[in-house]
């Protein structure tokens, strides 16, 4: 008997990696570990890996993220997200245009503490997330719902 | 009017280029984040410094990067180089910009993002390293076209395969040639049937994985 499975599309696992594991970066991977989602961190320094939860069931590798090296040990190619969260903008930018120019990652997300860099990710369709503008937004928001 | 170029970051190579540059007639700005290296650069006439990081998209701005005829990145962070040309490229629209980078992977990836030349110091000098301490016979080995090929300078002894043979006798690899012989003072460039004697110091184009091969032919 043909089953069903046949004709019915496969679903596309989905995988992170998250590039640097400080603060922000290991937040962003206990908060995906909590919703079962499949991840992997990258720092240059085991140290760091310390910054996660416990309850972390991911994987961890020690490598430098603008190594393609490292990215392809840590399955880069069937990743679906990558996101780019070291202390550096311009490790996070290098990174996050190997994932999106070698390895065709479909989400890249890259945060820029200096806003005149996004230009550099624009063109390359990365989400640059700047905390200086987000939080002015989020402050405006706040002050405009207060007023209001 | 002189071209301009403009050299982000580096101390020791910055200083070897700017001084050729100024010598050849370029109007050269640098950048460089240590003050006290900046004390130094300043020791060179005509050069226009900047302390300050390279890697600041203001900095690049104020230094004249829209300008700039070449941006030639040079510090230690090959991140930092990739950006530096990138953002010249996109934001400031600059002619030209260079980049040197250690890690020899991402050499043709950044190629079409914004930065034309790329330069990979470790191939380079590794290069370089492996011919002299394999072979004797080189006295001297520029790479170029990036490291893809060599031109060697080969003193010929008195007892080399190719003394008093001609040029044409000899089975070179087919994209290597001899394109100048020097014999005491003289310049010659050689034609096949031109006789290589012992003391010619012959300038060989090779390929960069064949010299051996050429040097077998001619010793």
């Amino acid at each position: 008997m043909i089953t069903m499975g046949l004709f019915s599309s496969k679903k596309i696992e989905s995988y992170t990696i998250v590039i640097g594991c400080g603060k922000l970066g290991a937040l962003i991977c206990d908060r995906l570990s909590e919703k079962g989602e499949s991840v992997t961190i990258i720092d240059k320094c085991e140290n760091e890996f310390a910054n996660i939860a416990a309850g972390y069931y991911g994987s961890a590798i020690e490598a430098d993220a603008t190594d393609i090296a490292a990215l392809e040990k840590a399955k880069a190619f069937t990743a679906t997200t990558v996101v780019c969260v070291t202390g550096n903008d311009n490790v996070n930018i290098v990174a996050a245009q190997l994932a999106k120019e070698v390895f065709h990652v479909q989400n890249v997300i890259c945060r820029l503490y200096d806003r005149q860099l996004e230009c550099v990710c624009h063109d390359l369709n990365i989400k640059t997330l700047c905390p200086d503008s987000i939080l002015a937004d989020e402050v405006k928001s706040i002050m405009e719902a207060q007023q209001g | 009017m002189k071209k301009r170029i403009l050299l982000a970051g580096g101390y020791n190579i910055a200083k070897a280029i700017s001084i050729c540059l100024i010598n050849n007639g370029y109007e050269v700005t640098a950048i460089n984040p240590n003050y006290n290296e900046c004390k130094s650069l300043a020791e060179i006439d005509s050069l226009n410094i900047i302390n300050d990081s390279p890697v600041k998209p203001y900095v690049l701005s104020e230094a004249g990067a829209a300008n700039a005829d070449a941006v030639i990145a040079l510090t230690e962070n090959d991140s930092d180089n990739i950006v530096i040309c990138e953002l010249c490229k996109k934001q400031f629209n600059a002619e030209k910009t260079v980049c040197l980078i250690k890690s020899d992977e991402n050499k043709d990836i950044f190629g079409h993002m914004g930065v034309d030349s790329v330069i990979s110091s470790t191939n380079i000098v590794a290069a370089v390293i492996e011919q002299l301490t394999l072979t004797k016979e080189f006295s001297k080995l520029m790479p170029v076209g990036n490291g893809k090929f060599n031109v060697a300078e080969i003193a010929v002894t008195d007892n080399a395969v190719c003394a008093g043979k001609k040029l044409g006798e000899i089975e070179l690899p087919s994209e290597a040639y001899v394109g100048c012989l020097l014999r005491k003072e003289n310049n010659i460039i050689p034609a096949f049937d031109t006789v290589i004697l012992p003391g010619d110091i012959l300038i060989l184009l090779c390929p960069a994985a064949k010299e051996q091969v050429a040097l077998k032919k001619l010793f």
